[in-house]
């Protein structure tokens, strides 16, 4: 698949997964720690957006976002004497 | 890069993640994205590529961790690759920097220039990254030892790992793995890979000058009383044998490194051979006479392309000191006729005046007339035909 397109295929799987996920204004009552946990904590209770890992801790959501692995490359031995 | 498993939740409680993600890879502060994108800006895939990230806390003893000495590392072979650079000079006749050659190098040639995470966390960027996955799944766990499959032989596999675990068809794994379960960090030290400051000048310009090295004799100070230690393991004897002369089986030797071709390289497979010439080395093994050698010779116009010529092409020996990881008591060196004494198995075998010793031969093309093109490179180590 052309560079490209897997990115705009990419951009708009995180979109979808964005509407989705209702990530606009998410509601919960719990507070945000010290983990950066997507249980983040406002004067009123309500989060918005997401968090690094509330993507990171969760496949489903990754596999939305990101493209699907390259063909492994042609393997060349290395040269040096490792 | 999936956080999960017993491991990624060791990391997400531990004292490594007490700043969050952001402490490390930077970007936007959580709760202020909303798309892939936008979740992006800034992001810093390594943060180790700037040493201080982990050497604010690192360079100083942490519990059972001793310090890592910034000087060391920041000279470090590992962080810079000064022994390639320094190969790329003495054949370029040039100095690296200033060369003009400095980003085609960082393009192509610096792939295995790693960085703290990827030893201790990640998957070297050179193999694609990501977190180590073998039976168990890693995650972000931060380990003292790197992983040996997942970081060390994959950037030190097409030779060393491929030795080290008997990939290598008709050979056995090293013994230190198979009989002993040792892995890379039983000889190689912390101290050693992270870099010592014991060089002279600048920095080390070849892995076989750290001073911290691991050296057989290390473990094996006193060897077992027999004649042939007795003949071949005294230094100034004439006749001192590197221990890897005996104890190693054959390894991989190449004919045409990054032989350059339109579209890429055209590189001939490599073939496994066992080869004992005189010492190349004396400036930093001088107490072996004999030692193996392997075939590793880059093309001379492997940078044509980036206009990097090599007029001293022919000042470095491409038959080099090499030290195989793939040791055994008993090999082919080792393992006479019966009732026969090495010397039968080794320099009186029917296969000699060939067979295991670099022969002037060896420098020339099939047809046995031809002179390889780093004939005059080589021939002051060939062991002559009595």
């Amino acid at each position: 698949m052309h560079p490209r397109t897997r990115r705009r295929l990419a951009v708009t799987a995180a979109a979808t997964f964005a509407l989705w996920a209702g990530c606009a204004e998410l509601e919960t009552d719990a507070t945000a720690d010290a983990t950066g946990s997507d249980t983040l904590g406002s004067p009123d209770g309500t989060t918005t957006g997401l968090s690094c890992v509330g993507c990171h801790t969760d496949e489903e959501a990754l596999k939305a976002v990101l493209p699907p692995p390259e063909e492994p490359a042609e393997e060349i031995e290395g040269t040096g004497d490792g | 890069m999936l956080i999960t498993g017993s491991l990624g939740q060791d990391f997400l409680d531990g004292v490594h993640n007490s700043g969050g993600c952001q402490s490390c890879h930077e970007g936007p502060a959580d709760g202020t994205f909303t798309t892939f994108d936008e979740a992006h800006v800034g992001v810093v895939r390594d943060p180790s590529e700037d040493p201080s990230t982990c050497l604010s806390c690192h360079q100083n003893a942490i519990g059972d961790l001793k310090a890592v000495d910034k000087a060391g590392y920041e000279a470090s072979l590992h962080m810079n690759l000064w022994g390639e650079k320094v190969t790329i000079e003495r054949r370029g006749q040039c100095t690296f920097e200033g060369s003009g050659f400095e980003a085609p190098f960082e393009k192509k040639c610096a792939g295995c220039h790693t960085t703290c995470g990827q030893c201790h966390i990640s998957r070297p960027k050179s193999v694609g990254g990501g977190f180590p996955k073998t039976f168990a799944y890693l995650s972000h766990s931060f380990r003292k030892k790197p992983h040996m499959t997942e970081q060390c032989t994959a950037c030190h596999g097409s030779r060393v790992g491929a030795d080290f675990l008997g990939q290598n068809e008709g050979n056995q794994p090293d013994t230190h793995f198979a009989q002993h379960g040792m892995q890379c960090d039983g000889c190689h030290s912390a101290e050693e890979l992270h870099g010592d400051t014991q060089f002279t000048g600048d920095h080390y310009t070849h892995r076989y000058e750290v001073a911290t090295m691991p050296r057989c004799e290390g473990c094996h100070e006193d060897m077992p009383s027999n004649d042939y230690h007795a003949v071949h393991g005294n230094v100034g004897s004439g006749i001192k044998l590197q221990c890897q002369v005996c104890h190693s089986q054959p390894y991989k030797s190449c004919s045409n490194c990054h032989d350059l071709v339109d579209g890429g390289n055209a590189i001939d497979p490599s073939w496994l051979s066992l080869k004992i010439a005189f010492n190349p080395r004396t400036d930093f093994r001088a107490e072996y006479d004999y030692v193996l050698v392997r075939h590793i010779p880059v093309d001379p116009g492997t940078w044509d392309n980036f206009g990097l010529e090599l007029p001293g092409y022919l000042d470095e020996v491409t038959w080099k000191y090499t030290s195989p990881h793939n040791i055994r008591r008993w090999t082919a060196q080792t393992t006479p006729p019966e009732g026969g004494a090495c010397s039968t198995s080794c320099h009186d075998t029917a296969e000699a005046p060939t067979g295991y010793f670099l022969r002037e031969t060896d420098l020339y093309e099939a047809d046995g007339v031809t002179r390889l093109p780093h004939y005059d490179a080589n021939i002051d180590v060939v062991i002559p035909i009595d």
